[in-house]
């Protein structure tokens, strides 16, 4: 196989606090082929975030990458620095984020935001800038961008501002977009919309799509592979279509239960009971111990590594679904 | 307007258009107007030697010829007026860039850079704030002849700190914000990050305060003048002709009320230009203005 276009490998991220040092991300290795979109999935505080700030070397203050190695196109992120880590950050990935308004500069017009973006990687005159503005607003669906560019932030909505900040990704031409949660600020219909422009945008230009989300039917929707976060560690990687529809380990079996649907009966959704370990205070044995419904005594002694389950697939749980719920073996 | 958005930075055209449609701030601007006129304009409107006693016989009441009176000297109060107001212009003005741009230096240096900086920095203005203003005045002035140079030195050196403290919490919150860190994703310089989103973020802070230090300034001054600490005398102050006239007053009561209400009157003017230049900066603020 040729060299992936982002490759990590046991990527280990740990946060300074007056708690002792607290192992974010423990572990994490995923590759992603261009052109391609894996998804991030899992509940708040599982480390999806702490991976994509990670894969930036943005990681917020107290955050440290401890071990591990990152590379992009062949060549190790952690040994950038200065003008190859902004061309790398431009360039090689862009970035989503949550919260579309609080993503732009309140004081800066939204067409002046774009043209600064596209002023650091090309040169042409004003007129030339204002012009290639212009026309990345058009491709990320802005209605009227010649009237929208003079607006400020926050005369527009929470989707037209995701448009821009799109948009300004996308002016640096990047090979990867990591989206972080990009709609979960935004309202359904307009999530529908959002997700819909980042299919075409990707099927335009070729780019590869990191989705960080805790919502699984925007994941269903998006994303090929899927990759399953819980307490820093991927616990279940592989086809989305597979690993909802027959998932092996039983916090994505928890997950998908807990997803609403149309043909389930109206009433209480289920949920997982319990809450993540301390992430000061990691077990060393499996980390869904505590909340797991099919545990045996191995697992409250032992650490389950990462085992193949199918084509493309792999879990890190000793035991086997049950038999319920059988998956075709190969 | 229509080609102009590209340049739009800090929108200022738009602040000034939204800075006229506020009430106070069109007062404000006002008395400020009114203020710094006279005082620029000062030897024009004096009608005599504001230092030279005994023009008339002393402390006669307003008339004619002496718009506000002469006071216990017998020296023309409208001209002593006219001329504390440029005093007034020029310390307030001098003292509030120099003491504004210390201040903006130390808490951005403080809050960009963080970490231990950050400590030293805060720490010093901590000791520099528990420090007295009026005891260091005492000090430099028992050691060293008074003058307006000395006057505004002292004012700038005591008064930075507050702006310092503002700009720091200003430049650490917007350091913070998503937008700087969408900059940094996106690979912007650390440098242009500075200068084109995280200063201008923190900047209307800065302005509302160097407005409100013009006033407080003045009146700081004032009282040091009423103190004998100030500007040396016979030099016109507002804050020296309030003392002298409380000796006489309430008999000769113009020689206090004139420089003591055009005292209230620049401080507040300054101190509304403050609160409107903080409303009207800020785009999403101007926005409920407008409605």
């Amino acid at each position: 196989m040729s060299t992936p276009l982002l490759e990590v490998r046991d990527l280990c991220v740990e946060f300074a606090t007056p708690a002792g040092a607290l192992r974010a991300v423990d572990g994490v290795s995923f590759t992603l082929q261009a052109g391609e979109t894996l998804a991030l999935a899992g509940e708040s505080g599982c480390g999806k975030s702490a991976t994509a700030s990670a894969l930036l070397r943005l990681l917020p203050p107290g955050g440290r990458i401890i071990s591990g190695d990152i590379r992009f196109e062949g060549q190790s992120v952690l040994a950038l620095e200065g003008e190859a880590l902004r061309a790398f950050r431009g360039r090689g990935v862009g970035l989503v984020f949550q919260d579309p308004v609080g993503s732009l500069d309140p004081l800066m017009t939204v067409g002046a935001q774009v043209e600064e973006v596209l002023r650091l990687h090309r040169r042409g005159s004003r007129h030339q800038t204002r012009a290639a503005a212009l026309a990345l607003l058009a491709r990320v669906r802005m209605p009227d961008p010649a009237g929208q560019a003079r607006l400020y932030p926050h005369q527009l909505s929470g989707g037209m501002c995701q448009r821009v900040a799109l948009a300004m990704a996308l002016a640096c031409e990047p090979r990867i977009l990591v989206a972080d949660e990009p709609t979960t600020a935004l309202d359904v219909t307009i999530q529908a919309q959002i997700c819909a422009l980042l299919r075409e945008l990707q099927a335009q230009t070729g780019m590869a799509l990191l989705l960080v989300s805790h919502d699984l039917a925007l994941v269903a929707g998006m994303a090929a592979r899927l990759a399953v976060l819980y307490a820093g560690r991927i616990v279940e990687s592989g086809p989305t279509a597979a690993v909802l529809a027959s998932p092996r380990h039983p916090y994505t079996r928890g997950l998908v239960a807990a997803m609403p649907g149309l043909d389930r009966r109206p009433g209480r959704l289920a949920s997982i009971p319990g809450t993540l370990p301390d992430p000061t205070r990691l077990p060393s044995h499996c980390r869904f111990h505590a909340r797991c419904d099919v545990r045996i005594e191995r697992c409250g002694v032992e650490n389950p590594p990462s085992r193949d389950a199918g084509p493309d697939r792999s879990v890190r749980c000793f035991v086997d679904p049950p038999a319920a719920n059988p998956t075709p073996e190969v | 307007m229509a080609q102009a958005w590209t340049r739009d930075r800090v929108p200022a055209a738009g602040a000034t258009a939204r800075l006229w449609r506020l009430r106070a701030a069109r007062a404000a601007i006002a008395v400020v107007v009114v203020f710094a006129l006279i005082g620029l304009l000062a030897p024009v409107l004096a009608r005599f030697d504001p230092t030279a006693i005994g023009t008339t016989s002393s402390a006669t009441a307003p008339g004619p010829d002496h718009w506000f009176g002469t006071d216990a000297f017998g020296r023309d109060v409208w001209s002593r007026f006219v001329h504390g107001a440029r005093l007034s212009l020029v310390i307030g003005a001098t003292t509030a860039v120099l003491a504004v741009g210390i201040g903006t230096a130390v808490g951005t240096l403080a809050g960009f850079v963080g970490g231990g900086v950050d400590a030293v920095l805060m720490r010093g203005v901590d000791a520099v704030m528990a420090f007295p203003r009026l005891f260091l005045v005492l000090l430099v002035v028992g050691w060293l002849r008074p003058s307006i140079g000395l006057t505004i030195l002292v004012l700038a050196l005591t008064g930075w700190m507050h702006t310092a403290r503002l700009v720091r919490a200003e430049v650490r919150a917007v350091r913070g914000a998503t937008y700087v860190r969408a900059a940094e994703v996106l690979g912007l310089p650390l440098r242009s990050i500075l200068v084109r989103h995280v200063l201008p973020n923190a900047l209307a802070p800065v302005l509302v305060s160097a407005s409100a230090m013009v006033g407080q300034t003045i009146l700081a001054e004032s009282a040091l003048s009423f103190l004998g600490l100030g500007v040396p005398l016979p030099t016109p102050s507002w804050g020296a002709m309030v003392d002298e006239g409380r000796r006489a007053f309430p008999n000769a009561w113009w020689v206090s009320v004139f420089p003591g209400v055009a005292i209230t009157l620049t401080v507040l003017g300054w101190n509304l230009l403050g609160d409107a230049l903080h409303d009207a900066l800020d785009p999403r603020l101007a926005a409920e203005v407008e409605r």
